[in-house]
């Protein structure tokens, strides 16, 4: 009986099988396409070479796609590694990104030459001018020097006045002490002028958002520059015309270093009273004494 | 022989309380008021009449900055508010938000100038017949009793206590 039921029951398996190969012969077949598609995909991924060989073709129109759609939101991905990416370009393929700029860059600086050309040929022309009027005085002094009258023509061109030096206190942009050298301009107007330059410093600063770090160094107009040297206490403001000397900035600056170190406490303290400070204007004035009558490259 | 001292004065207070007009009847104008829009301050200068202080004759000359102000009881422009020694304040008697405002603007400044000298001006006292007027000068009143600090009704228009207001200032600076 045992037996009899052990060849059914091998039977009754047999033709469940033969029914499940029947039945799902198909969704087996549908498995095994699966599985072999997922382990292929599976190796693309994990092969990076396969990755890239796959990706290649798709990511420049992916990125073209997104850059369509949200531009701003592209450029903002992208900025805080653009300039470590150019740095990084110029110091490896540093040829190549000259190659890239120069056609940029190249008629910029062309168009810059230009321009100063233009003005310095203005400049010699409107000098050769007024130099047919002093013709004597040019050939007299070409003689003195011992160099060529177009020299002297020249230099004579590139001024450079010394007009005015403010030193102002930072906080409240009092005036301590003032030079001119026109006598004709009134220290009530500098009391004034050099609170609006304070004002002009504060108002570059806040806009900046410099929170004190910064320093406005300069301000031009037109031929008039305004040269700033700030220290602890005080900043000294030097106005001229023309082209300053090439030490003028450091002149500036060791005299405001030794207007400070004589009156550190005074300063330290200030209160308005400018009268404490008489010792300043004399100072100032050595500059102005330097600079006078200063000719470039006559020297 | 007095002594001569530089001040550092700032005007301020709302939008349109009148602090331009009140500079106007007080100094000589040098600079057009269009920096008032762009720079957010005008300097004037006004040397005052010398007076006695511990027992010494002084004279203050004013730099004073006119500020700009906000219409939105902010403080704006604070970078031109160091290194005063004193302000004026400007309320305007028609507009009780004004003097709420005028305390913030003192405590924020005090802040920034401990010990300067305050002066709370109480504009517009030419508008005769204006309803606020009378209890805008009892807050004015009260907002000074509070502080310590002077307080005087003024009009830019008819130039009623202004040289006042600025003479009440010079008092109450510090040496």
């Amino acid at each position: 009986m045992h037996k009899t039921s052990g060849h059914m029951s091998e039977d009754t398996s047999s033709a469940f099988e033969q029914l499940r190969t029947l039945l799902l012969s198909d969704d087996w077949r549908h498995f095994r396409e699966i599985r072999d598609t997922v382990e292929s995909l599976a190796k693309e991924v994990h092969d990076k070479d396969q990755l890239i060989e796959t990706l290649d073709p798709v990511i420049a129109d992916l990125l073209d796609r997104k850059i369509h759609e949200s531009r701003s939101e592209m450029a903002e991905a992208l900025a805080p590694v653009m300039s470590e990416a150019i740095k990084k370009q110029i110091e490896g393929a540093k040829e190549d990104m000259v190659d890239a700029l120069y056609p940029i860059v190249g008629s910029m600086v062309a168009k810059a030459i230009q321009e100063a050309m233009r003005k310095l040929m203005e400049e010699i022309n409107a000098r050769f001018k007024q130099a047919a009027h002093n013709r004597f005085m040019i050939f007299v002094k070409s003689k003195v020097f011992r160099v060529q009258p177009a020299e002297i023509v020249l230099a004579d061109g590139i001024l450079f006045i010394l007009e005015e030096i403010f030193l102002i206190e930072k906080k409240s942009g009092l005036l301590i002490g003032y030079e001119t050298r026109n006598e004709s301009h009134a220290e009530e107007d500098a009391y004034i002028l050099g609170g609006m330059l304070t004002a002009i410093r504060q108002f570059v600063s806040d806009a900046f958002s410099t929170a004190g770090k910064g320093e406005l160094l300069e301000i031009q107009h037109e031929d008039h520059t305004i040269r700033v040297d700030a220290a602890r206490y005080t900043y000294l403001a030097a106005v001229y015309q023309g082209v300053a000397p090439h030490d003028f900035n450091d002149q500036l600056s060791r005299l405001h270093h030794r207007i400070h170190n004589r009156f550190y406490k005074r300063l330290r303290d200030f209160q308005g009273e400018s009268s404490e400070f008489h010792g300043v204007n004399p100072i100032i004035n050595r500059l102005f004494q330097k600079y006078r009558n200063y000719v470039h490259d006559n020297q | 022989m007095s002594t001569t001292i530089n001040k550092k004065i700032c005007l301020l207070g709302e939008f349109g309380v009148g602090k331009t007009s009140l500079i106007q009847r007080f100094v000589f104008d040098r600079f057009s008021d269009d920096y008032l829009t762009t720079l957010g301050v005008k300097i004037t200068e006004k040397l005052m009449p010398p007076l006695k202080k511990n027992r010494h004759m002084i004279q203050f000359r004013f730099l004073i900055w006119d500020i700009a102000g906000s219409e939105d009881g902010l403080v704006k422009h604070e970078g031109y508010w160091t290194g005063a020694s004193g302000a004026l304040i400007v309320t305007d008697l028609s507009r009780p938000d004004t003097i709420t405002a005028a305390a913030h603007l003192i405590d924020h400044f005090l802040h920034l100038n401990a010990g300067a000298g305050i002066v709370i001006a109480g504009n517009k006292t030419d508008l005769i017949g204006n309803p606020l007027l009378h209890s805008s000068g009892e807050s004015l009143k009260k907002l000074a009793d509070n502080l310590s600090c002077p307080s005087i009704l003024t009009s830019a228009k008819t130039g009623q206590h202004v040289e006042d207001a600025f003479l009440s200032l010079a008092h109450c600076l510090p040496e």
